[in-house]
């Protein structure tokens, strides 16, 4: 039998072959024919083999580059990616997730530097009126000022808090997103990112601490606080991870280092986006609202509590010998 | 064309130290669990930032569109909406369409092109959100770490690419894969070809090239290119010259890989 024989033998069964990749290519799950993706397993097997005699036999360049192509649509049907799996979603984000946060260095380096960076920077603003005046601009001042010269209490109609909601959703989340993202600089884009925010942030606090606006500031930045500075820690805290997997490779090389890291810290950022979103619902609706301070209070409190009893609960009940194991505590 | 250097490089014998150094290439190949490597195409700079344009343009367009919708209602708190809305288009709009279009954006789509995971699957979720998170720093200005990272790695990847352990690969539209010879019928020159001539590898890695293109060549044309192997090949036999030296080139190709097939 010679080449254009085989080919003429074998024809049919790959134009087969291509309308099966075609079919399993319509986005459309139901009416799938056992039968069908049968033979098209069979199919595919098929093609390989043609494939390999094909190459073996010195079968004409475009041939073999047809069938290159066509196992290759098969192949990535055949061996499709793992389902959606809602337990395995859950355990990893009640109990791998935190395990993983609160044993990574990277996360306390993050949570270390942003409350230093933040505490010395309000430190600084409280003792000299003029650094919060330096840093940020009088004309920036006098707008926060301006902005909280009236009570937080009962601000705006429903409308107007939805509309804020969304926009802290667009910007903090955003911004939080970004801090990620910019750790795959060697994790510098992760450090600006947050260092930025603490200084500015700890500025703003000590020159309204100092106001006479005082009241006003205290009571509508409260209720939502522990989410949102949360999240910004954990956003920086997932960059640098992924920063730090270029540089500690822990044997393998630095690419497959920040592959095999690369999920992980996504994860982290995934939940400093849920905790973005979260707080940005509490900003535009618990902290401009008509509450009690008492109760404003009562939500920060108790938000940090169950931030705190998230990340911990887990290592505490696995134990610190198995927290020990993860990877991160080398 | 060079007629001398061609038929000289059609006839030499196959160097495997020639194939030391991997000639400089896009072509990707992947062993599969059948064991069998298969090749994908890799995507440059070029089609991918073209892809990119158009899947911007596209965000551009919904997102005017919808907000123009918000502003006419009057509705503040569809504008809540809105923002949080824009805020999982811009982040993960192009994430959630790459997973349900197997790897393709609109963008990608119309310039041909495919994200498939650097093992040769189909990418995942998390693959695809991390690619697509990673964007913002690859195309950040002033130096566009994505386009320099692809061209400094040997697979074109920027650096969500490499972060998600993913490629993109050009979207080949499948050619038809018809038989090399069209003309049925028995060869007549089958017979002129001596019993148990064994032509070099190389030889029969030319001659199915020749084999395979010949269709799009006219009849004058494929005498014209055959005749400078056919008369060596008559010459090194000491037969006469073939009348039909296309058909001498399809028959010695026949023999050869009907021989190695048995």
């Amino acid at each position: 039998m010679n080449v254009d024989e085989m080919v003429r033998l074998h024809i049919a069964e790959w134009q087969a072959l291509e309308a099966d990749v075609a079919w399993l290519r319509r986005p459309s799950i139901s009416r799938r024919d056992p039968r069908r993706i049968l033979d098209f397993s069979r199919r595919y097997r098929a093609a390989c083999s043609d494939l390999a005699l094909a190459t073996a036999q010195r079968f004409p360049a475009e041939t073999i580059d047809y069938l290159h192509q066509l196992v290759a649509d098969a192949h990535s049907q055949l061996y499709r990616t793992e389902a959606f799996s809602f337990v395995s979603w859950v355990r990893s984000l009640v109990v791998v997730v935190p395990l993983r946060i609160v044993t990574d260095p990277c996360f306390w380096i993050a949570f270390g530097l942003f409350w230093s960076l933040f505490l010395g920077a309000g430190a600084a603003a409280i003792l000299r009126r003029s650094y919060a005046v330096d840093l940020l601009g009088a004309a920036a001042l006098a707008k926060m000022e301006e902005m909280y010269s009236q009570s937080p209490s009962g601000l705006g109609n429903d409308a107007q808090r939805s509309m804020m909601t969304g926009f802290y959703v667009f910007n903090n989340a955003g911004i939080g997103l970004r801090a990620f993202a910019g750790g795959i600089l060697g994790g510098v884009g992760s450090l600006v990112i947050l260092g930025s925010n603490a200084i500015s942030l700890g500025a703003i606090f000590g020159h309204m601490l100092t106001s006479p606006q005082r009241g006003n500031f205290v009571e509508f930045v409260t209720a939502h606080g522990p989410f949102e500075l949360t999240a910004v820690v954990l956003s920086a805290a997932a960059g640098l991870r992924l920063g730090w997997a270029l540089l500690d490779t822990r044997g393998w090389t630095r690419l497959e280092s920040l592959r095999r890291t690369a999920p992980e810290a996504l994860s982290t950022a995934g939940l400093a986006t849920i905790l973005f979103i979260l707080a940005a619902f509490i900003e535009g609706f618990v902290s401009p609202s008509a509450l009690p301070y008492d109760v404003k209070a009562t939500v920060a409190a108790g938000t940090a509590a169950l931030l705190v009893a998230y990340l911990l609960a887990p290592l505490a009940i696995v134990g610190v010998k198995r927290g020990r194991t993860q990877p991160y505590d080398a | 064309m060079p007629s001398e250097a061609w038929a000289a490089s059609l006839l030499r014998d196959h160097d495997p130290s020639r194939g030391a150094s991997a000639p400089l290439d896009t072509a990707l190949v992947l062993v599969s669990p059948e064991n069998i490597a298969f090749e994908y195409r890799l995507a440059g700079p070029a089609p991918r930032s073209l892809a990119f344009l158009i899947d911007l343009m596209l965000l551009v367009a919904v997102a005017g569109v919808t907000l123009f919708v918000v502003s006419v209602s009057g509705q503040m708190a569809l504008l809540g909406f809105y923002l949080a809305g824009l805020f999982f288009l811009w982040w993960g709009g192009s994430a959630a369409v790459e997973v349900l279009g197997n790897g393709q954006t609109p963008g990608k789509r119309a310039v041909g092109i495919r994200v498939v995971s650097d093992d040769g699957l189909s990418i995942n979720v998390s693959q695809s959100i991390l690619r697509n998170l990673l964007r913002v720093i690859d195309v950040a200005p002033p130096f566009m770490p994505g386009v320099v990272s692809m061209i400094v790695t040997p697979r074109m990847q920027r650096l969500g690419d490499l972060a998600a352990g993913t490629i993109v690969v050009v979207d080949r539209r499948v050619t038809a894969a018809g038989p090399p010879r069209v003309d049925r019928g028995p060869n007549l020159a089958a017979d002129l070809v001596p019993a148990g001539f064994s032509p070099p590898l190389a030889l029969v890695e030319a001659l199915a090239d020749y084999v395979g293109r010949r269709r799009v060549l006219g009849p004058a044309r494929r005498q014209e290119i055959a005749a400078l192997a056919a008369t060596r090949l008559t010459a090194a036999w000491g037969t006469a010259t073939a009348g039909d030296d296309d058909a001498l080139l399809c028959a010695v190709y026949d023999a050869a890989t009907t021989e190695r097939h048995r």
